[in-house]
């Protein structure tokens, strides 16, 4: 008797919002349509973004698939990205992690001019100025625990993590894994998965 | 009275299983199907949102470094559910990162808009299901996943419902039929019994009958007893009835025995009294003319007179006499039938009074009449008497007019003697036709009040009836018609 009950109850409110179905479609395009900003819709393409506003989010976005070591003087409340020598992102970086969290760690941007001041720094990125003292950069960023950012050619080669490559209009990147498992960076295999590269021994390959 | 049976009562009671099951069961049917449909378009929609989910997942990484091509190799694993037409993935700004197409079709997907608040909806378009699922990662919407699957599976699923549901049915309905035919023993054959019966009575009228006694103690073996007793109850009075009706005939059988026999003793009697009677009054007639004949001379006038009183007397007595005997013979005397002409009777009769009173001025209207079943002999008599009377009552009036003829009253054909003369009161008419019973003093119109009584006998014999209507100096008017003669 249950289950009949049920099974008319349910006949009739299916009945209901088959009835009702016209009205729920308009309201449906109203909401979506105030939504439109802030939400997933099929708007007209927004403007192409910047070489700089890509690499920025990218950086940003490398936040959120790597791991580091918990080090003991390192304040984890919040997660710094630094930009080394010249910065080519003028504002564009700090608009990028403007109030944003990973991990529920605030997410700080800052400019650097030498290594002395990257004391907590968990993302370096090294910017094209720094090419010729590459490889006292990449030595010196091995005591930071940090990963490892550039675009310079060649960059993961010379023993950096991540190099950022341009491929026609798209940015991607190639991940060197060795130094990564050698400071103890983890990597979530989704990243690596879209690299265009992956170089080098993780830590699971010995 | 003939019962036909159109649709007995067993195979109603056939049918009223074979619908109540058939109907329940379409009815239960519908309602499972209803339901099934219902859940298993939820747990498609479970289903397509666990991988919409998945690949969700698998493609944050493709989304946000934009690589089209890892999201389209996750897509692609779809291809493990035939179910699934097309997919897709879209980007945070809608537009279109990654498709999927089952059928290898590349056609643009669009999204469609998620309600705001929600992290997944799904619709039926038609003959498909559509779902779209937000991808959220940290806390953030990065895409959404757009799947579309066909519900030929649903179709598939009907189709096999319903050809299960008609095998159950046939199914059922065969049991219906057998079950039927197991109880139709107990309920349906005893009340067909019954009908048989009671139509059997009604038609032969045998209250002996009875229906075969029920051994189960449900409503029809009550039904059985009650028309049984019933029955009995009919054949119980049907037999008093007929022993009273015999007992009735019995008597008046006797009792017609008995006054016939004291009739015919009477008649014997009055027969004889009159018979008897006539010898001493022809004696004292004879005497007297001799007394007259011989001794007139000696005698005075007074005694003369006297004479002539005692003649006279005699006379009337010899009259009285005779028609006493007439009237006894019209009742005992054996019909002798012939096909009588009423009218030309009549005219006879007519002509005899205007002989006997030439000097009288009178008119007979006489119709021509059909002939009829009856004794001359006995019709003439009441012709006599019926114009006789017309004759005598119109004898105080200078002119008079006499009718005889017929008319159609309810169908048959009465006759009437009509005359204008000292009529009667109509009070009065019942006495008319009793013997020696007379309205009119001898003084004024003579007679011995015989002659409608015998009339009375005459038409009674012929089955007929006589009967008078009238008004003092205005005329009278007899009716009469014959029946079949006894």
């Amino acid at each position: 008797m249950e289950a009949l009950n049920l099974v008319v109850t349910r006949f009739r409110e299916r009945s209901q919002t088959q009835f009702r179905r016209p009205l729920f479609v308009v309201l449906l395009a109203i909401v979506s349509f105030f939504s439109a900003t802030s939400h997933l819709s099929a708007q007209p393409q927004p403007i192409r973004p910047t070489e700089a506003q890509v690499k920025a989010a990218y950086l940003f976005n490398f936040g959120k698939f790597v791991r580091w070591p918990s080090l003991p003087h390192q304040h984890n409340d919040s997660l710094a990205i630094c930009v080394l020598g010249k910065n080519p992102f003028g504002s564009v970086l700090d608009a990028t992690v403007e109030g944003e969290t990973i991990d529920g760690r605030s997410v700080v941007a800052r400019n650097i001019p030498t290594l002395q001041e990257a004391a907590g720094c968990q993302i370096l990125f090294v910017s094209a100025s720094e090419e010729g003292r590459l490889t006292a950069v990449l030595a010196g960023a091995r005591q930071l625990r940090a990963l490892t950012v550039s675009d310079i050619p060649r960059f993961a080669e010379r023993g950096g993590m991540i190099e950022l490559v341009t491929q026609g209009e798209r940015i991607r990147f190639v991940a060197n894994v060795s130094p990564m498992a050698e400071q103890g960076i983890t990597v979530s295999s989704e990243l690596l998965k879209v690299a265009v590269k992956v170089i080098g021994k993780s830590a699971g390959e010995n | 009275m003939r019962l036909t049976f159109s649709r007995s009562i067993s195979t109603k009671l056939t049918l009223m299983n074979m619908l109540v099951s058939g109907a329940a069961l379409v009815l239960a049917c519908a309602a499972f199907f209803t339901y099934d449909q219902f859940t298993f378009r939820q747990s498609l929609a479970h289903t397509l949102s666990a991988q919409a989910e998945i690949i969700g997942s698998n493609s944050v990484s493709a989304l946000l470094f934009n690589d089209p091509l890892s999201a389209g190799n996750t897509l692609s694993a779809l291809r493990s559910s035939p179910d699934i037409a097309s997919a897709g993935i879209f980007a945070r700004d809608g537009r279109a990162f990654a498709q999927y197409s089952r059928d290898g079709a590349d056609d643009t997907l669009e999204l469609p808009p998620i309600p705001a608040g929600k992290p997944e909806a799904y619709w039926i378009k038609g003959n498909h299901l559509v779902l779209v699922r937000t991808i959220v990662f940290q806390g953030k919407p990065v895409g959404a996943v757009y799947i579309r699957a066909d519900l030929r599976e649903l179709s598939q699923r009907l189709r096999r419902y319903a050809a299960i549901a008609f095998a159950v049915l046939l199914l059922s309905l065969i049991a219906a039929l057998l079950v039927s035919s197991l109880f139709r023993k107990s309920v349906s054959q005893p009340i067909v019994d019954l009908a048989h019966v009671a139509a059997a009575v009604s038609q032969d009228k045998n209250y002996s009958t009875r229906a075969a006694p029920s051994k189960e103690a449900d409503e029809v073996g009550l039904l059985i007893t009650a028309f049984n007793d019933m029955l009995s109850e009919i054949q119980q009075r049907d037999d008093a009835l007929r022993k009273a009706h015999d007992e009735l005939e019995d008597r008046v059988t006797q009792r017609t025995r008995e006054l016939l026999f004291t009739n015919r003793e009477l008649e014997a009697f009055s027969y004889s009294v009159s018979h008897d009677l006539r010898g001493p009054v022809d004696a004292l007639n004879g005497f007297t003319y001799v007394l007259l004949k011989e001794y007139g001379g000696k005698l005075d006038a007074k005694a003369k007179d006297l004479v002539e009183h005692i003649r006279g007397s005699g006379r009337r007595m010899i009259q009285l006499i005779d028609d006493l005997l007439n009237l006894s013979r019209v009742t005992s005397s054996v019909l002798r039938l012939e096909s009588v002409d009423l009218g030309l009777m009549a005219r006879s009769v007519a002509d005899d009074l205007s002989c006997g009173q030439p000097q009288r001025k009178v008119e007979f209207v006489i119709s021509d009449l059909e002939k009829v079943d009856g004794d001359p002999r006995l019709l003439r008599i009441v012709l006599e008497n019926l114009l006789g009377n017309a004759w005598k009552y119109t004898s105080a009036h200078a002119r008079g007019r006499i009718e005889f003829g017929s008319e159609i009253k309810d169908g048959r054909t009465v006759y009437f003697v009509r005359d204008d003369g000292a009529g009667f009161d109509p009070r009065t008419a019942e006495r008319l036709f009793q013997p020696f019973q007379r309205l009119h003093p001898v003084t004024e119109f003579p007679g011995n009040g015989i002659g409608l009584a015998t009339v009375q006998r005459i038409v009674r014999r012929h089955g007929g009836e006589v009967w008078a209507t009238a008004q003092v100096q205005q005329g009278a008017t007899f009716y009469f018609w014959l029946g079949t003669p006894k």
